[in-house]
């Protein structure tokens, strides 16, 4: 990294402190803009439990929420961004629990009121993968492969063991790796 | 994989009001926060009450306003706090009418002669934000005011409809917590705002006082 790169890093890693201690003392602004970085992340992350658009708005509301009431007790400014994925993800399993308890409306009236057409498609995508999967594991798969974290930052943040974080990782991509076999038969 | 997973939930699109979505909830968190006792505390009598006050201009000059019997005319209090806004001035006349009504009419006597002590201070040797560094003032001064401190507590804490830290605290930690409220505003007006660029010792001394401060809340949310 050359020393101009560095420097602005330093920078920015002081002034995003900055905006953390200020969020602390209340400052809203200075939240929305530390969520702000963030809130792409944790919309595509509550997206992949609840799977649609909505459900997936309401997380990321609800994270905001929860996040700034608690931020003053964030002792870890470092840990800002696994601490927002936790609130998500908590959000996204009360979000499926809730809807557990709803009666479903029928197919007919779901397409009138849901998702557009393209919306619908990758929700396709992406829920033939991931209905496989059980929610522990879809956590596991994206923490690991679409926020790059490591075992030990995906057994922290579940408070797992890393143990069971590996046989639930290695189980998930197994079950993945059969379900893209099955869909490259179709597709070709 | 790895590749495959990124590319897969690079797909779902971003609604355009995710970002308003976001700001909705933290405004809900922000009224809710409003009402909260903890939070009105901590702002008080840390931030400061002085720092709170301020600065109406036309439409409210007319009006009488409680926190007007504090701080005299607010030309005098322009002066000394610039950072003051007229929402955080309204909020502090609204916990004053509250506190009117919560406390009864001999204690809000009290109340209000402690906080004008409290506030006289802070006038007097406030920076910019209305917050002081007591070790700067005169001794006898300090000691006026970390007494008119410690008297103010317990009616901050009624108010906020906690347990009093001087019932929950023996006498000698509750002189700690007093120190520690005073010490961690002393380090803020010598050293800035930010903990980061605090020189070593300042930050040490800093962080005690801080974790002084939390400690005591605990014990307060406890009983």
């Amino acid at each position: 990294m050359s020393n101009e790169c560095k420097g602005k890093n330093e920078k920015g890693g002081r002034s995003m402190k900055r905006l953390i201690q200020k969020a602390q003392r209340g400052n809203d602004q200075a939240f929305l803009k530390i969520f702000q970085h963030y809130e792409a992340d944790l919309y595509r992350m509550a997206y992949v439990y609840v799977k649609n658009p909505d459900d997936a708005l309401d997380v990321v509301q609800e994270v905001a929420y929860q996040a700034f009431k608690k931020i003053g007790m964030l002792r870890e400014p470092q840990f800002l961004k696994t601490w927002l994925m936790k609130i998500a993800i908590n959000c996204a399993l009360d979000v499926m629990k809730k809807r557990q308890n709803v009666i479903h409306l029928k197919p007919e009236f779901e397409e009138s009121i849901g998702s557009t057409e393209t919306d619908y498609a990758i929700t396709m995508t992406l829920a033939d993968m991931m209905d496989s999967l059980h929610e522990d594991e879809r956590s596991v798969v994206v923490l690991k492969y679409y926020q790059d974290y490591t075992f030990q930052q995906i057994s922290d943040l579940l408070e797992w063991p890393i143990g069971t974080v590996k046989t639930t990782l290695y189980r998930a991509v197994d079950k993945l790796r059969r379900e893209w076999k099955e869909a490259d038969c179709y597709g070709s | 994989m790895d590749r495959e997973m990124k590319r897969m939930l690079a797909d779902i699109k971003i609604p355009s009001e995710l970002h308003e979505r976001s700001r909705q909830g933290v405004k809900r968190a922000k009224q809710e926060m409003r009402r909260e006792p903890g939070f009105i505390r901590r702002r008080l009598m840390t931030v400061g009450i002085a720092a709170a006050l301020l600065i109406p201009t036309g439409a409210f000059a007319y009006q009488s306003l409680l926190a007007d019997e504090l701080y005299g005319s607010f030309d005098e209090m322009k002066v000394h706090i610039v950072s003051a806004t007229l929402e955080k001035y309204l909020l502090l006349d609204a916990k004053l009418n509250q506190a009117k009504g919560v406390l009864g009419e001999a204690e809000y006597e009290e109340f209000k002669q402690g906080l004008s002590v409290f506030t006289d201070t802070r006038i007097a040797y406030g920076n910019a934000n209305g917050n002081v560094d007591y070790e700067a003032i005169p001794k006898a001064e300090r000691l006026e005011v970390k007494q008119a401190l410690s008297d103010l507590q317990p009616y901050f804490d009624q108010l906020n409809d906690q347990p009093a830290a001087r019932d929950v605290l023996t006498a000698d930690e509750y002189d700690a917590y007093i120190e520690a409220l005073m010490r961690e505003e002393s380090i803020r007006v010598r050293a800035g705002e930010y903990v980061e660029d605090m020189p070593d010792e300042l930050r040490q001394s800093y962080e005690e006082a801080i974790a002084i401060i939390r400690e005591v809340d605990r014990k307060q949310q406890q009983n």
